[in-house]
């Protein structure tokens, strides 16, 4: 079957309704269909990432200078509090579950998950979540002991609330239950519901880093939800796990915490990763160079993912194990493979620059860094200097903003016309990358020297004469520039949804399964499959008599299962 | 070798050059040396990572700008479809697994240096961490507080208001046991190039060497709740004959009732910290004790027998400020009384001596 062959339209195959006459509300509020609940997520991540981005201004403003102006001690903690827990559990992880919702059934020809109710369970966990999360400041004050919550300060009352540590815990049993499900389905879905032809090693690297995702899920975030009952139990009925006055052991808590949360860096970077991985090639014109090693690093990553939690507790001196470091730095080998394969893959090809092809690049450019200035808290005698001082900051920012956010970006422009049939504006898009990459690197970068000057993090306020101010203020600068850099998205967004035109069916001319069908696609996804071949079906389609191309791929190709 | 030839060797060399200089000077402004001599390990340690960070950064980002740029494209042929090629994705295997393996040698070698302890040190120094302070307690230096008890080990304890300021000797070993009376707090020296956890239920030990006498600012690195940015701590490093003065000093204060205070009879309560640790008076005389309280928070002061505080000697009425209450305590005998807060019972207690 060529491509060419006609396929039917968006309006021909009416309006993407299981139930035609239903009003569209009750329809999105029932609905079991992946690509409604993808949109759903997506929506519904973004929120939360602006409501954690205004926090994140809130704490810019306050530091940009010595002496406390506007927000004290009190209100501050709970600022980092809500900003890292709302960014890392209600955007990052959710909105890379979203893509995965919309993308990975039709990446692999499915026509839903594997297990539809489900999947409209874990979305509606998280704007639940997410209300009980911020309910905190109802109560007098949100949670305020830090993203990680470590006993026995997670243990004492916030400042204004007695139960806002209480609502975070359920918050963050709300997602763990939410992530739990949802990683259970992706998994059922890659494996048993794949269209025929689509072997393992044809499916879209997206695809696999979603399976990856999903198993780290599955192994850790149980883990996590069991050690957050604990802390409840602590709280509330007078448990003794984590109290020493009690007998507890306050270290055992980030074991438990970090035995999930490191793992979960790598569930908030591989999907990302994966989003790079089909971006570069579309815009390069050219196959994923090494699929194959692709595949293992990012299974590599997942395993050795388990094996490195300790790093982040070398300080506390209970785990000075030089195993944790061996395994930090050797996790440093499957990215930098990754990392050559990338660029191996825009290497002679045509690099097109729209602008999801830069928010990939920018991803490159950007994660990388946070992978050179991650291996320098891999050696616990330089850790000992920089953990938890601004430098830890702007590592972990290099990684999911320069890393995550860039991805999450690049897979908004990439898959926008298969959302809606029609093209992000390129001009804005432009607009809006060069503001944020601009605003990021002032943001971030100069943490890194704060960091070495000894500025220890979640502080309100800082003595002038240790000559942290104007850093400081460069970094306020920066995140006011990443600010604004979201409205000229937004406004995309909002002129695109209004344009009347659409954009062809394939804009990109990409090459893996979800460009088959209708953009929008269908509600039941496919009215017909093409053969699948290779991880490029629609290449294989379009190029099925081009014998020179043909006998390049099959010479020297590894994919695809014989 | 052809003129051609030699001047793309030349070009070579030059390039090749600039790097080397470059990265050199990059690790000169990387980070400022330490002033312990277990920091130097660190620094070293640093610096060699440092450079081979920088080469790595350059080369890739080098390569991705040049790939973007060289590649763009300019029609719409096809351009070849390689999908890999083994040797290279081996070869990119081995090279990094290469500079991770050396890099986790010399940093293991390096922690060999840093965590080792001689066996008996020159001065060792037990801190205490709570909310929202340090207290330093130099072992072995003894000093009679009270006249009817044993000598204890000399201690200095901090609030918010007044950090601690403690002299250590330079190059003489120092050895120190952190602990926690109730969260995790940690212990950072920025010039030192380290940090270690004082957590409750635990005692954690680091031991340093300090090379080069200055003052030296210290702060806790764990969030550690409310107050957490207020809890600094001065080192002060100088000669021996210098530090065992101000020992000497600090111990005849402390032999002392309240040293250095002119108005041992007044107290302030700001941001959730006492203002002083020290309250005096004489004996079977009543106190008027003048408490200011500047927060926006209920404060009091409590007088115990003991630190235990199960036998109260008086209970001042508990109110939020910010105002002024005089209280008027009984006359007491002579000794030595434990006060404290009893909203902020961990965090705002002192000692009230009654000569």
């Amino acid at each position: 079957m060529a491509i060419t062959e006609a396929r039917p339209s968006a309006a021909a195959s009416g309006s993407h309704q299981l139930r035609p006459g239903r009003h569209p509300i009750m329809e999105w509020l029932t609905t079991t269909d992946h690509k409604k609940i993808g949109i759903m997520y997506l929506v519904n991540s973004y929120f939360w990432f602006l409501v954690a981005g205004l926090l994140a201004m809130f704490m810019r403003t306050e530091l940009a200078e010595p002496g406390v102006q506007y927000f004290a001690d009190e209100r501050f903690n709970e600022l980092f509090t809500m900003h890292g827990t709302t960014m890392i559990f209600l955007f990052i992880i959710p909105m890379l579950a979203g893509f995965g919702n919309y993308i990975v059934p039709l990446q692999i020809g499915a026509l839903d998950m594997a297990f539809p109710r489900v999947n409209a369970l874990s979305f509606w966990m998280l704007p639940l979540a997410g209300i009980v999360l911020f309910s905190g400041y109802l109560t007098g004050g949100a949670a305020c002991a830090g993203w990680t919550e470590y006993p026995t300060v997670s243990l004492q009352a916030c400042g204004g609330s007695t139960i806002a540590t209480d609502l975070w815990i359920a918050a963050l049993l709300l997602v763990g239950t939410s992530s739990i499900l949802g990683g259970v389905n992706f998994i059922t879905t890659i494996f048993n519901m794949r269209a025929p032809g689509m072997s393992m090693f044809r499916m879209p690297l997206f695809t696999w880093t979603m399976l990856v995702t999903s198993l780290l899920v599955l192994l850790a975030t149980p883990v996590f939800t069991s050690a957050l009952v604990l802390l409840l139990i602590d709280r509330n009925l007078g448990g003794s796990f984590f109290d020493p006055a009690e007998g507890g052991i306050t270290v055992m808590w980030q074991n438990i915490f970090w035995f999930y949360s490191h793992p979960a860096v790598y569930v908030m970077v591989l999907p990302a990763m994966g989003i790079i991985s089909d971006v570069l090639p579309v815009f390069s014109r050219k196959p994923l160079f090494g699929y194959k090693a692709f595949v293992f690093a990012t299974a590599g990553i997942g395993a050795l993912g388990f094996s490195v939690w300790a790093h982040h507790m070398f300080a506390t001196g209970a785990v000075l194990l030089p195993f944790f470091s061996a395994m930090t730095f050797l996790i440093a080998v499957p990215t930098g493979v990754k990392f050559f394969n990338w660029i191996a893959t825009m290497w002679r090809g045509k690099v097109q620059f729209t602008a999801a092809m830069l928010f990939a690049v920018g991803f490159l450019t950007m994660f990388l860094v946070g992978g050179i200035d991650g291996m320098f808290l891999a050696s616990p005698v330089v850790d000992f200097g920089l953990t938890d001082t601004y430098w830890v900051v702007s590592h972990i920012h290099y990684v999911l903003f320069g890393g995550s956010v860039f991805g999450v970006y690049a897979g908004m422009y990439y898959w926008f016309p298969k959302f809606t049939g029609k093209r992000l504006n390129e001009g804005l898009g432009k607009v809006h990358f060069w503001l944020q990459m601009i605003g990021f690197n002032l943001t971030f970068f100069p943490m890194h020297v704060l960091g070495l000057l000894g500025m220890p993090r979640r502080i309100a306020d800082y003595i002038p004469y240790d000559n942290w101010t104007g850093l400081n203020q460069v970094e306020t600068i920066g995140s006011l520039l990443i600010a604004v850099s979201t409205a000229p998205f937004l406004a995309n967004v909002w002129l695109t949804l209004r344009r009347k035109d659409r954009d062809p069916e394939n804009p990109w001319d990409a090459n893996s399964l979800e460009w088959y069908t209708t953009s929008p696609p269908p509600a039941h996804n496919f009215d017909s499959l093409p053969e699948i071949r290779s991880e490029r079906p629609l290449f294989d389609a379009k190029h099925a008599n081009d014998l020179a191309v043909h006998a390049d791929a099959t010479t020297t190709t590894e994919t695809g299962a014989r | 070798m052809r003129p051609a030839q030699h001047q793309a060797g030349r070009r070579t060399r030059w390039a090749a050059g600039l790097v080397l200089v470059g990265t050199m000077l990059l690790a000169g402004c990387g980070s400022y040396p330490g002033v312990t001599e277990q920091s130097r390990n660190a620094h070293d340690l640093y610096n060699l990572m440092f450079v081979i960070a920088t080469v790595i950064f350059v080369l890739v980002e080098g390569l991705i700008v040049w790939a973007v740029l060289r590649y763009r494209r300019r029609d719409d042929a096809l351009p070849p479809q390689f999908h890999g090629n083994n040797l290279l994705e081996v070869g990119w295997t081995l090279g990094p697994l290469l500079i991770v393996g050396v890099l986790f040698w010399f940093s293991w070698q390096a922690q060999h240096r840093v965590e080792a302890e001689t066996p008996n040190p020159d001065v060792t120094v037990n801190v205490t961490g709570f909310q929202w302070q340090w207290s330093f307690t130099f072992q072995g230096e003894k000093v009679r507080v009270e006249e009817n008890k044993p000598p204890q080990d000399l201690t200095l304890k901090g609030t918010i208001a007044r950090p601690p300021q403690i002299y250590l000797p330079v190059g003489r070993s120092i050895h120190f046991n952190l602990q926690s009376r109730d969260v995790i707090h940690s212990f950072y020296i920025a010039q030192f190039l380290f940090k270690r956890d004082a957590i409750p239920g635990q005692t954690n030990h680091f031991e340093v060497t300090i090379e080069k006498p200055g003052t030296y600012a210290g702060q806790c690195a764990e969030f550690c709740g409310l107050a957490h940015n207020g809890m600094h701590f001065t080192i002060k490093a100088v000669q021996e004959a210098e530090y065992r003065r101000w020992l000497e000093d600090r111990k005849r204060a402390a032999a002392s009732g309240c040293p250095d205070d002119p108005t041992p009879g007044q107290i302030a309560a700001k941001q959730v910290a006492f203002d002083k640790d020290c309250l005096a008076t004489q004996a079977g005389k009543p106190f008027n004790l003048k408490f200011d309280n500047e927060d926006a928070q209920p404060h009091n002061v409590a007088v115990y027998t003991t630190e235990a505080a199960t036998d109260a000697l008086f209970q001042g009425e508990t109110f939020t400020g910010p105002r002024t209450v005089t209280y008027n305590l009984k006359p007491m005998p002579k000794g030595s009384y434990f006060f404290r807060c009893d909203v902020h019972p961990s965090a705002m207690t002192g000692k009230l001596v009654v000569r």
